[in-house]
């Protein structure tokens, strides 16, 4: 990886070649080597095989009879063989008859004569140090004696390291010569790659991509160039694109610029615009809710009158029939004609008139009283003290002009002595709202419904649930019940505001909250959540 | 005549008897000892004989038709050498049969393939020599100066070892092919 580094290309050839020439040698000349050490061996091995089997031939005699000068005389012929160190003569009962033993003192004098010899030094033995050789002798099929040779083996590191010294040489040439090929080889090679590295360079440097690469060779190298010059034009002619493609991205730039600026103008004169009508639809909103208002004040008070209007009447009728009475009577008595079963009658008239009479302007007084109550809470706003469950009830009485015409049934459940300090016209306006919101959207034509309103108080809270049993609200009504102006009966008289009535007040004048709940054919719920100040009606 | 017999059979003949006995025990014995003491040589001679027959190669050996026997005589004045040879009778040597036979005239010579003849036939060297050349039969002998009256191979004795001497010019004449290695340990000497 160092190699990859570092180098530069054309020294990576060089060292490649080279070092593959190299290393191929060496294995070829250790392959070489370890054979050339067994065939040395080898040849040591039948060299003292045949000069082992002289002496063994030439003792025949020797050993047969017993001649052991002879013998001496036999192994003294290997003296001039400077290997041997040892040679020993034996007869058959491998008593020793001769022995020779180099004379150089320098050399190992621990060898000595075995007492014995195994069938392996037939083939010679190597021991580190010595080759070890020996076998019997034979005449006529029959052992006479043995014989038994040590050489020193350096003689095959010798041969060995000759030829090492050799091989040396041999790689030292091979090296020089490989570096040379390499270094031709290399310049063939690398020098288009130099010429190509000079002129990319040449080009990152200039940033000037119309300068093109020399192709000397139709090589692979010549088509490397080849590429690298049409990614040139390439790129030359991307880079011009590009150019073009820039200015006139700027010109759109500038354009966009300026139509940005004009819409921005136009959207704030719009948004400026918007802001005018917010305002206006703001204060009609409030306008609107102001008349709604007056609108139930308007129809609360068509309503009394139209309640008062039957007892005043029943009243007129019965005082115009007892006027008339009383002229008939009157008659009579000034004709003298009246019996006293006619003025008994009278008197039976005039009772059940009396009678009719007080009973209905009773009736026409507590009409105007409850109005009177709901009337000067709707337009004074002020504070004060009140039964919660005796003001509902009193709510209830007022819309009775609405009731009357429905079979619907409404449920009071609350604290009898719960007074709070609020302000009844809201409650009023929240009540009337929900009721008649019920009445006219909740419940279907020939309904007998049931609306029941259960007050509880906690912790200066009061919680009231309003819940009517009717055909319900689908969800996407429900999600815009309390938005202003939203009805899904426009076209039968509805404002589409109630309900938004009902929010604003809760949330804004009472600081209160409100939800809804409903599902499609199980009626509506209303929770609310006040927060109240008890006290004690006076 | 069972009284008689009974006197007859009394303790002092008995106990002469059993001497008498003994003495012939070791005499038998002694004799023995005598005749394993002589053999040591002559083993060696023995041995020594077989060896040149197995490094000496008799005229016309190499022909198919020579005879499988190597018939070795030995004319010797006692039974020593033939019992020390005994070991080696039957053995064969470049694929003849050794076999061993005792002359006692000279006359008996002619079918043996070598002949041993022992110091106490000295007597009759002049007799048996001519004999030998003329059938070439290979000569051995203890006598002195053996090979230097014509015959082939000698067995000297000499510092307490038996050495061998050879009339090569005797030996070749009669077409013995004799082995180096054997000339190499023998002493070569001539017929004066």
């Amino acid at each position: 990886m160092i190699l990859n580094r570092r180098f530069s290309i054309s020294d990576k050839l060089i060292l490649m070649i080279t070092g593959s020439t190299v290393i191929t040698l060496l294995l070829a000349i250790s392959t070489i080597l370890y054979f050339n050490i067994q065939t040395i061996k080898d040849r040591a091995v039948e060299n003292i095989t045949v000069l082992g089997d002289v002496i063994a031939e030439r003792s025949t005699a020797a050993l047969a009879f017993m001649d052991s000068k002879q013998a001496e005389r036999n192994l003294k012929a290997l003296r001039n063989m400077q290997y041997i160190e040892l040679a020993c003569l034996y007869d058959f009962e491998f008593n020793i008859v001769a022995e020779y033993k180099e004379p150089n003192e320098n050399k190992d004098h621990k060898l000595f004569c075995l007492e014995s010899i195994s069938k392996d030094l037939n083939e010679g033995l190597y021991d580190g140090e010595h080759l070890l050789w020996g076998r019997e002798i034979f005449l006529d099929n029959s052992i006479i004696g043995y014989i038994y040779i040590v050489t020193d083996d350096s003689f095959v590191f010798e041969e060995f390291y000759n030829g090492i010294l050799q091989y040396l040489l041999v790689i030292l040439v091979t090296i020089v010569f490989s570096y040379f090929i390499a270094k031709h080889i290399q310049k063939f090679l690398s020098q288009p790659i130099v010429e190509l590295q000079y002129t990319a360079k040449k080009i990152a440097l200039e940033k000037d991509f119309s300068i093109r690469a020399d192709k000397n060779n139709n090589d692979e190298l010549g088509d490397l160039i080849d590429a690298f010059n049409s990614m040139l034009h390439q790129t030359e002619e991307y880079e011009k694109t590009l150019i073009i493609q820039k200015r006139q991205l700027e010109t759109q730039q500038e354009h966009l610029e300026s139509m940005v600026k004009q819409r921005t103008q136009k959207l704030q004169e719009l948004n400026n615009e918007l802001m005018e009508t917010l305002a206006r639809v703001e204060n009609m909103q409030g306008q609107l809710i102001e008349s709604e208002k007056m609108a139930s004040l308007g129809g609360l008070v068509a309503g009394v009158a139209h309640e008062v209007n039957t007892p005043i009447g029943v009243c007129l009728t019965a005082s115009s029939y007892l006027i008339k009475q009383f002229n008939v009577i009157k008659t009579k008595y000034h004709h003298e004609i009246m019996s006293k079963d006619d003025f008994e009658e009278f008197l039976e008239t005039v009772n059940d008139s009396s009678e009719i009479i007080l009973n209905n302007i009773q009736r026409a007084a507590e009409i105007i009283r409850n109005f009177k109550k709901v009337a000067v809470d709707q337009s004074i706003e002020e504070s004060r003290c009140f039964n919660v469950k005796d003001y509902l009830f009193e709510i209830i009485k007022s819309l009775h002009p609405k009731l009357k015409h429905h079979e619907h049934q409404i449920d009071i459940n609350a604290d009898n002595k719960l007074a709070i300090s609020s302000y009844p016209g809201s409650f009023y306006q929240i009540f009337s709202n929900l009721i008649l919101n019920s009445i006219i959207h909740g419940f279907d034509l020939n309904q007998k419904g049931i609306i029941s309103i259960s007050v509880i108080t906690l912790d200066k809270k009061m919680m009231i649930e309003y819940q009517d049993n009717g055909i319900g609200m689908p969800p996407d009504i429900l999600n815009n019940v309390f938005e202003p102006f939203f009805t899904t009966k426009r076209n039968q008289g509805g404002s589409g505001l109630g309900a938004h009535i009902v929010y604003n007040i809760i949330t804004q004048q009472l600081h209160g909250k409100i939800s809804c709940e409903s599902t499609l054919g199980s009626g509506v719920t209303f929770k609310i959540e006040l927060p109240i100040t008890e006290c004690q009606e006076s | 005549m069972q009284p008689k017999s009974l006197h007859f059979l009394s303790p002092n003949i008995i106990s002469s008897f059993i001497s008498l006995l003994f003495l012939i025990i070791f005499l038998i014995l002694s004799h023995n000892i005598k005749a394993q003491k002589l053999s040591t040589e002559d083993k060696i001679k023995a041995s020594y004989i077989y060896n040149f027959i197995r490094f000496i190669n008799w005229p016309m050996e190499n022909n198919q038709k020579v005879s499988k026997v190597i018939n070795v005589c030995s004319f010797s004045s006692s039974n020593h050498f033939f019992k020390a040879f005994g070991p080696v009778t039957g053995k064969q040597v470049r694929g003849r049969k050794i076999i061993l036979h005792k002359i006692t005239n000279p006359k008996q010579v002619a079918h043996c393939d070598l002949l041993y003849i022992d110091k106490g036939k000295k007597s009759n060297l002049g007799e048996i020599l001519p004999l030998i050349n003329k059938y070439s039969i290979l000569s051995v002998s203890d006598i002195n100066n053996f090979c230097n009256q014509g015959g082939m191979i000698c067995l000297v004795k000499s510092k307490g070892r038996i050495g061998v001497q050879i009339n090569l010019k005797v030996a070749r004449t009669a077409g013995f092919n004799i082995s180096s290695n054997l000339l190499e340990v023998a002493t070569i000497v001539s017929s004066q």
